[in-house]
């Protein structure tokens, strides 16, 4: 099984669950119950929209970026989250949307801004963990 | 009421008071033994003694009179000058808990940071902490300067303060916060009396205090998922697009709360700084961004 039909399968089991843990909601009588299946529906739900987005940036990585919007240097410092605007970031040549992960409060993150090309920033510290970038939302590539 | 359906329902509301009454029994079977501890405040600003005098249930008369023998502090103690000194000098052949607060200013051999002055020689900070972090059973780096390095070390760091954690060639726990929480304090001491070194995280934090992140308990969470943002101070939305540290923070103040448990930051609309987290103030900044 390649890694594309073993997401297929865990999506498939999520919604399973879904379905299963909705009726058992829907019967049960004791609030503290209800609560309990409403707290693993939740859960279940969040895992499905994160498979979910895991499974459309891997079809859209196989996509062709000469398709998406082109950013240059000065075009991308527009979008540096500051007042309410979205927050971008540039690695190894694709722009990312920044603005709702939880660890950029403020299109800040560690001392860095967005609105920049940080590539010698993330490969210096997660280098190793490229698979931070796949559950990223991409918008686009930098123009060279 | 009893409810038959559900048989944790009943137990569950009486769980937090024997875990209290245990406490208290642990305590108490202690008394007669209580351990001895210094606090020493290193190249600090006092914030985390003060925090300590704010603490209620228990309050530090009971943290003193119960818990602990506090037999050095310099903002506690009734003793001055070379009295105080000896006092710590003869808690060090003793069983005792080390307590420190502030970094370890370490240029020129710590002259930046005097303690106290014995037999006509300067004692530093770094001189007392390194005497003391020796001979300690259990060494407590209280306030974000001891764990890790906090506003004393911030750039450009003219006193090279290094974090007790670093300083020190042993096991640290650290206890951060700007200041620390009087409860993770006390709490923290508590379970080294009753049961011995709490359970700790990766970066030497209990996690029974440091556990889990601010953004995962904060009432304003639901406003983030639905992408509900202020975009002013004084909004009663997500903060995260201000700048809050809480996703990257992990403490529990937003059920522990602060000055006996009336509100805490985000409850008061500022944005968290992540006060509690390694980094602190430098990788925290800018505080507040719009």
């Amino acid at each position: 099984m390649n890694h594309n039909e073993y997401i297929k399968l865990k999506i498939y089991e999520s919604t399973e669950t879904i379905n299963y843990l909705q009726k058992i909601d829907n019967f049960v009588l004791c609030i503290y119950e209800k609560f309990y299946y409403y707290e693993l529906l939740t859960y279940e739900t969040n895992k499905l929209r994160q498979l979910m987005k895991y499974a459309n940036n891997m079809n859209s990585q196989q996509d062709n970026f000469k398709n998406q919007k082109e950013f240059t240097i000065e075009e991308l410092s527009q979008y540096d989250g500051s007042n309410a605007k979205p927050a971008y970031v540039a690695v190894n040549g694709i722009v990312y949307d920044l603005s709702i992960e939880a660890t950029w409060g403020g299109g800040t993150h560690f001392g860095l801004y967005a609105g920049k090309d940080l590539t010698n920033q993330f490969m210096s510290c997660h280098g190793n963990k490229q698979e931070i970038l796949r559950n990223l939302p991409k918008v686009g590539i930098l123009r060279k | 009421m009893f409810h038959t359906k559900c048989p944790i329902v009943d137990s569950k509301r009486t769980i937090p008071r024997k875990i209290v009454d245990l406490a208290i029994e642990y305590i108490n079977q202690n008394k007669m033994k209580k351990m001895n501890l210094i606090w020493i405040e290193a190249c600090g600003c006092a914030g985390n003694i003060i925090s300590l005098l704010n603490g209620e249930d228990p309050d530090v008369i009971y943290f003193l009179n119960k818990m602990v023998n506090m037999t050095y502090n310099n903002s506690l103690m009734a003793q001055e000058g070379e009295k105080a000194f000896e006092k710590f000098l003869e808690t060090l052949d003793t069983e005792f808990i080390l307590v420190v607060e502030g970094a370890v200013s370490t240029k020129d051999n710590g002259l930046y940071n005097v303690i106290a002055r014995y037999k006509g020689r300067l004692i530093t900070g770094m001189k007392a902490v390194d005497m003391a972090g020796k001979k300690a059973n259990y060494v407590l780096a209280v306030g974000s300067c001891a764990s890790y390095g906090g506003p004393s070390a911030a750039r450009p760091n003219p006193s090279l303060s290094k974090s007790v954690y670093d300083f020190l060639d042993r096991e640290v726990i650290r206890v951060p916060g700007c200041p620390s929480h009087p409860q993770w304090i006390i709490g923290t001491i508590a379970h080294i009396i009753s049961f011995g070194k709490p359970t700790l995280d990766q970066e030497n934090r209990p996690i029974l205090f440091y556990g889990i992140t601010i953004h995962d308990r904060c009432p304003r969470r639901s406003y983030f998922d639905k992408e509900i943002f202020a975009t002013k101070l004084g909004e009663k939305e997500c903060m995260f697009k201000l700048g809050c540290r809480g996703p990257v923070t992990k403490t529990e103040c937003p059920i522990r709360r602060w000055n006996d448990s009336i509100n805490w930051p985000i409850g008061d609309n500022t944005p968290c700084i992540g006060c509690a987290r390694n980094g602190f103030p430098d990788a925290m900044e800018p505080f507040i961004r719009y």
